[in-house]
């Protein structure tokens, strides 16, 4: 009696470990099907608030105090001419738990003749980081960095366009803050065709 | 006595209480072995078929897609039938890169829009079509793990990881019992050495060798391509907008007056009118004489400014064609000042003549012995510009070049204790520290004027010589416009260009 009870368990036995194969290949099948159903199917709502890993988080003050993704124009320099010159500061605030390559290019450039215009515009970029609790604004008080052009120099039309194109700036992770700041100058040998003309363009911050 | 021992089969007895723990381990590694194979199996065979696999590195792509996740992308898909789903492409932002995100839409330019689940905002680099190289089909969670921990560093998660798939193998190797059909010699075996690791593993190596096999095709597969990875990759981004630097249309007028002219005859009178106004709001007029128009002058309907239009301008054109100033009391003359005056002269004109000075009498040309003149803009025979005082001899700067050319020019003289500076069209031809000119009463006049003595330097015909003992007028028989003169103000080389920019 004992003996067929062996047999009988041994027989479970064998049954367990034939089984175990076809029930891996199974969990693995349902797994690949469930995350490539997730993933791939066509959807366009990618909403998401959550970050499991960590996440990049990126505004400015606008020169300003208030720091917000989008802000209004740092320079509205209206009434100017050839050999005006100035400068002004902003600050980029990163406030993801990654660290990341920090860097500025432009946006199209708009307004009436503002390619040409852009053209005869020199800009020159530094920047310098900061603690997360010092906040630089437009005039520039309290910025401690240099002023040659280590991250740009060249006109606002050949300012890159793209973050691949753009100078780097190494950011830890967040919070951290970065002060830029930006010089122009409106060049001397600016034709005078450049009367009545308007250079529009937006400052992008970028970090990846 | 009995002699009969026990029927061999109790020998198995202690086989037939077979360990628990060992049969749960065993089931285990097996289970963890075959799951294993077959998500590499997955990650390997459509290789065949030209799929791509890619270990996803980082996270943008969460949470449907995770870091260590492989994604197997198919071939050349439908570009335009991409939308909401996730490909695999060249990063535009960095070389060498490839990147799994989802399509968003479509630029003008046919250009691909993407984004990372977890990001905030699009990618910012569009991405062109002929760098997407595949559509993500199969995803394969976890597999890819033990390379992210490799590219990370991780070593104590891969060894870890390493120790549970030997792990896996030891289980399952010991957990082995006879087989009661197996054969004779097999069962001896087992019953006298059954938990010999060397037969044990012999027994097992047509289960276990497979998946060791392909563990070595995935290595080596993977290998193959590269290392495939693929980042999602975070991105964030700000924006400062609408930044703008705007110059508007300068008025030169505008910004003569805004200097504080001591006089500012614009030369824009049409007709027969007989008087120059005074644009500065001095009311220093000055007067055409002989007369307004006809045969001593001609009004013009293009003068020398360009965008502060419309200009008029006047031409001289007789030997006794002048502008003088109206009021007939004199004043001081001034010994920081500025002349400014633009003039146009017919291609190789050679008569040369005074544009702008100062002199006494108001009107006419002055008396050898009594006649006062300096502090004029005047050009020689051979078309050259000057700017001349006079400080005990005649010190005057020269343009250098003839201006003779039918073209527009601005020449603007200036004196101060900085001394003297003469500017053609803007820019700055000769500069001295001389900063004293002739003590006189007199009247400012543009268009003729003695000039006897200052034919030191001049060149070619109409030459005034160097004795002032004589009246020698020269008219500049050519064109005028913005006659302008500061009293107590040199113009800075600043100034004189952004003058002649904004004309």
């Amino acid at each position: 009696m004992a003996y067929a009870i062996d047999t009988t368990d041994r027989r479970r036995r064998r049954a367990l470990r034939a089984a175990t194969p076809l029930a891996a290949l199974l969990v693995a099948a349902l797994l690949i099907w469930q995350g490539s159903n997730a993933a791939f199917s066509a959807t366009t709502d990618n909403t998401n608030d959550t970050w499991a890993t960590g996440n990049l988080v990126l505004t400015n003050n606008g020169g300003g105090t208030t720091y917000s993704g989008s802000t209004a124009a740092l320079f509205t320099e209206s009434n100017r001419k050839p050999g005006d010159t100035g400068f002004k500061c902003i600050t980029v605030h990163s406030g993801g738990s990654l660290a990341g390559n920090l860097r500025l290019y432009r946006g199209a450039i708009t307004g009436t003749n503002g390619a040409a215009l852009a053209a005869m515009i020199d800009v020159t970029v530094d920047s310098v980081a900061v603690s997360a609790a010092t906040n630089v604004q437009a005039n520039c008080a309290g910025y401690t960095g240099g002023t040659s052009g280590a991250i740009f120099n060249g006109t606002l039309n050949g300012m890159p366009t793209t973050y691949a194109a753009a100078t780097g700036t190494a950011v830890a992770a967040g919070p951290q803050r970065v002060v830029y700041r930006i010089g122009w100058t409106i060049n001397s040998a600016a034709d005078n065709t450049v009367q009545s003309s308007s250079a529009v363009a937006n400052l992008n911050w970028e970090i990846n | 006595m009995t002699t009969i021992t026990e029927p061999i089969r109790t020998e198995v007895h202690p086989h037939q209480r077979y360990s628990i723990l060992r049969l749960t381990a065993g089931i285990l590694g097996r289970a963890w072995l075959w799951f294993l194979a077959a998500c590499l199996t997955v990650t390997l065979l459509p290789m065949a078929f030209g799929w791509h696999p890619y270990v996803i590195v980082t996270g943008s792509m969460e949470p449907s897609i995770n870091a260590g996740d492989i994604v197997l992308a198919s071939p050349d898909p439908v570009i335009d039938e991409t939308i909401g789903r996730v490909i695999t492409f060249e990063d535009p932002a960095r070389e060498g890169y490839v990147l799994t995100h989802r399509v968003v839409s479509f630029n003008e330019d046919g250009t691909l829009v993407t984004k990372g689940d977890a990001n905030p905002t699009v990618d910012s680099a569009p991405v062109p079509r002929e760098t997407v190289t595949g559509l993500g089909r199969l995803l394969v969670r976890f597999v890819g793990l033990p390379v992210v921990w490799f590219l990370t560093g991780n070593w104590l998660l891969l060894l870890l990881h390493l120790g549970l798939v030997v792990a896996a193998v030891m289980a399952t190797v010991i957990d082995y019992e006879p087989d009661n059909r197996g054969r004779p010699w097999q069962r001896r075996i087992d019953q006298h050495q059954p938990a010999d690791p060397k037969r044990l593993l012999s027994r097992s190596a047509p289960s276990i060798a497979p998946i060791l096999i392909l563990a070595v095709a995935a290595s080596f597969g993977y290998r193959a391509e590269g290392i495939p990875t693929s980042a999602a990759a975070f991105r964030a981004t700000t924006v400062n907008t609408n930044d703008s630097w705007t110059i508007p249309n300068w008025s030169y007028t505008t910004e003569v007056n805004n200097l504080g002219p001591y006089l500012y005859w614009k030369l824009d009178e049409t007709g027969t009118a007989g008087t120059a106004a005074d644009a500065s709001g001095n009311n220093r007029t000055g007067t055409y004489s002989p007369s307004g128009a006809g045969t001593n002058f001609t009004r013009l309907a293009d003068g020398g400014l360009v965008t502060d239009t419309p200009d008029r301008a006047v031409q001289l054109l007789n030997a006794n064609s002048c502008i003088n100033t109206t009021s007939t009391t004199s004043i001081n003359a001034p010994q920081t000042f500025t002349v400014i005056a633009w003039f146009r002269t017919p291609a190789g004109y050679s008569n040369g003549g005074k544009m702008l000075g100062f002199e006494r009498p108001r009107t006419g040309v002055s008396a050898p012995t009594d006649g006062a003149y300096d502090r004029h803009l005047y050009m020689d025979g051979q078309g050259r510009v000057w700017f001349g005082v006079y400080n005990g001899a005649h010190i005057d700067l020269s343009s250098g070049s003839g201006l003779n050319n039918n073209q527009w020019h601005m020449a603007v003289g200036t004196q101060s204790s900085a001394g003297m500076r003469l500017y053609i069209d803007g820019v700055q031809v000769g500069t001295n520290s001389n900063s004293v000119a002739e003590t006189q009463t007199g009247w400012w006049r543009a268009g003729c004027g003695n000039l006897a003595g200052w034919g030191d330097q001049w060149g070619g015909s109409n030459d005034p010589g160097t004795d002032s003992a004589t009246s020698q007028n020269r008219p500049f028989t050519a064109s005028l416009d913005e006659i302008t003169v500061y009293s107590g103000t040199a113009l800075t080389a600043q100034q004189v260009a952004f003058l002649y920019w904004a004309r």
